[in-house]
């Protein structure tokens, strides 16, 4: 992750790290139409299989390079000759990039301010163990952490194997999820605590157990209840939470 | 012949001092020296209790059931208490960070503290989040979009990664088409960069 060691490049009128290139550049102490980038690109492509996987110090170079290459075809390109002075001033673009470079290198050093802060934050601890995970947003697995998608699968399968068998004809649908969710909420209201096999309890017809478990996924998708396995027996239960409010 | 001029001498003095008392019952009340000492000692137990910054009003909110307090007379009781830490030459300090105030080691012993917690303290941000971070800061609230109008590259790994780690998040959206979310930074990037508040941020070089 350091920047130990910036990759150096060799060119005829430079030596040094391509951050300076590109610094040098915007500075007009190097004219970026002489650069020969083809060249500067050999070197790094090949210096790149050597150190293989440094990704950061590939992207910065990259983004730098790809700048570079931009400035210099912008130089290159015959700019239009305008036949009729349209009464629209056009920006130079030259300059806009130039600009936009400016301010992207000028972030670029704030950020390095910033890491030289991190590293010296990096001694300093406070008075007990780092804040725990729980204050980060909420992750929506981390209720199912525990539980493997097979598993639901398996659970789903023998819950169908024991709803009837019942043939219908499709008519209106009579089980909504939003319906399921309030029923759900509701008697969770209640008992905070409610194992699964409860809640398909009695036996319900295939519809109604498909749309009952389209709920829970729902409702743990928006982190308000949570599934695990009750400690020394097989029952997963659903527990609510809370709201924050 | 002595007692007169005692009494000569003190007399002008004892007047003083009660019209500046007088001054001072309205402008500011004084704290008296045992009703300090204990909001010190109250300060320090919260200090003491907490692993995160603890604003200055929430500290004030506290000691306000025990006196009405200023923000000022609070500021100088927490310089008083970051004082005598200092000349009792104790191992760690009381710092004004991320706009709170914590109890943190001082630098000198972040070794042996390495050799008791065995890890670092977070990890590092690599260089392309700590300049994500950077355009956030400087530059908020802004959208994505505006980040990678800077950057020039796509940016949406790295701001998901921020996201994750709680140091931006999502404030509100934009009034523009497709109305993107803005981001700020967090007290948690405040905290991790060492820094007291959004202000005390190194200032933006100047390039002509």
């Amino acid at each position: 992750m350091d920047n130990n060691s910036p990759a150096l490049i060799f060119l005829q009128d430079f030596q040094g790290p391509i951050l300076l290139l590109l610094r040098l550049v915007l500075k007009d102490e190097i004219e970026i139409d002489k650069l020969p980038l083809k060249e500067l690109t050999h070197q790094w492509l090949a210096k790149l299989k050597n150190e293989r996987g440094n990704l950061d110090t590939g992207a910065d170079f990259i983004a730098t390079a790809a700048t570079l290459l931009y400035l210099k075809s912008c130089k290159l390109l015959p700019t239009a000759i305008p036949e009729i002075d349209y009464t629209i001033e056009e920006e130079d673009p030259t300059f806009s990039i130039l600009y936009d470079l400016i301010d992207y290198y000028r972030f670029k050093e704030a950020a390095k301010k910033l890491s030289v802060l991190e590293q010296q934050q990096e001694v300093v601890y406070p008075r007990a163990a780092p804040p725990l995970p729980s204050a980060a947003p909420p992750d929506p697995f981390a209720s199912m952490s525990h539980i493997e998608l097979t598993d639901l699968a398996v659970l789903f399968q023998s819950l169908l194997l024991k709803a009837p068998q019942k043939k219908e004809s499709i008519e209106e649908e009579s089980w909504k999820v939003s319906d399921k969710i309030k029923e759900l909420e509701s008697s969770l209201f209640e008992d905070n605590c409610i194992s699964l096999e409860a809640i398909f309890t009695p036996a319900k017809e295939k519809a109604e157990v498909i749309v009952l478990f389209l709920a829970i996924l729902e409702l743990m998708k928006r982190g308000r209840i949570s599934l695990s396995l009750k400690a020394g027996s097989e029952q997963i239960v659903l527990e609510y939470k809370l709201s924050k409010e | 012949m002595q007692k007169s001029s005692i009494n000569l001498f003190k007399l002008p003095l004892s007047q003083e001092t009660e019209k500046n008392s007088l001054e001072g019952a309205l402008e500011e009340p004084i704290l008296t020296a045992s009703l300090r000492f204990e909001l010190l000692r109250v300060i320090e137990a919260l200090l003491f209790a907490t692993s995160e910054p603890i604003p200055l009003d929430r500290l004030r909110q506290i000691l306000e059931t025990i006196a009405p307090i200023k923000p000022k007379e609070l500021r100088s009781l927490i310089s008083e208490l970051q004082y005598d830490y200092q000349v009792q030459r104790r191992a760690f300090r009381l710092e004004e960070i991320a706009e709170g105030f914590l109890l943190r080691s001082a630098p000198e012993f972040a070794p042996y503290i390495e050799l008791m917690v065995k890890q670092r303290r977070s990890e590092r941000l690599s260089p392309a989040a700590t300049e994500v971070v950077a355009i956030i800061a400087y530059r908020q609230p802004i959208t994505r979009p505006q980040v990678e109008a800077i950057r020039g590259v796509d940016s949406s790994g790295t701001i998901q990664n921020l996201l994750e780690r709680g140091f931006i998040a999502a404030t509100g959206r934009l009034e523009a088409p497709g109305r993107p979310t803005l981001y700020c930074v967090t007290p948690l990037f405040l905290q991790h960069f060492g820094l007291r508040s959004i202000q005390e941020l190194p200032s933006l070089p100047i390039t002509t």
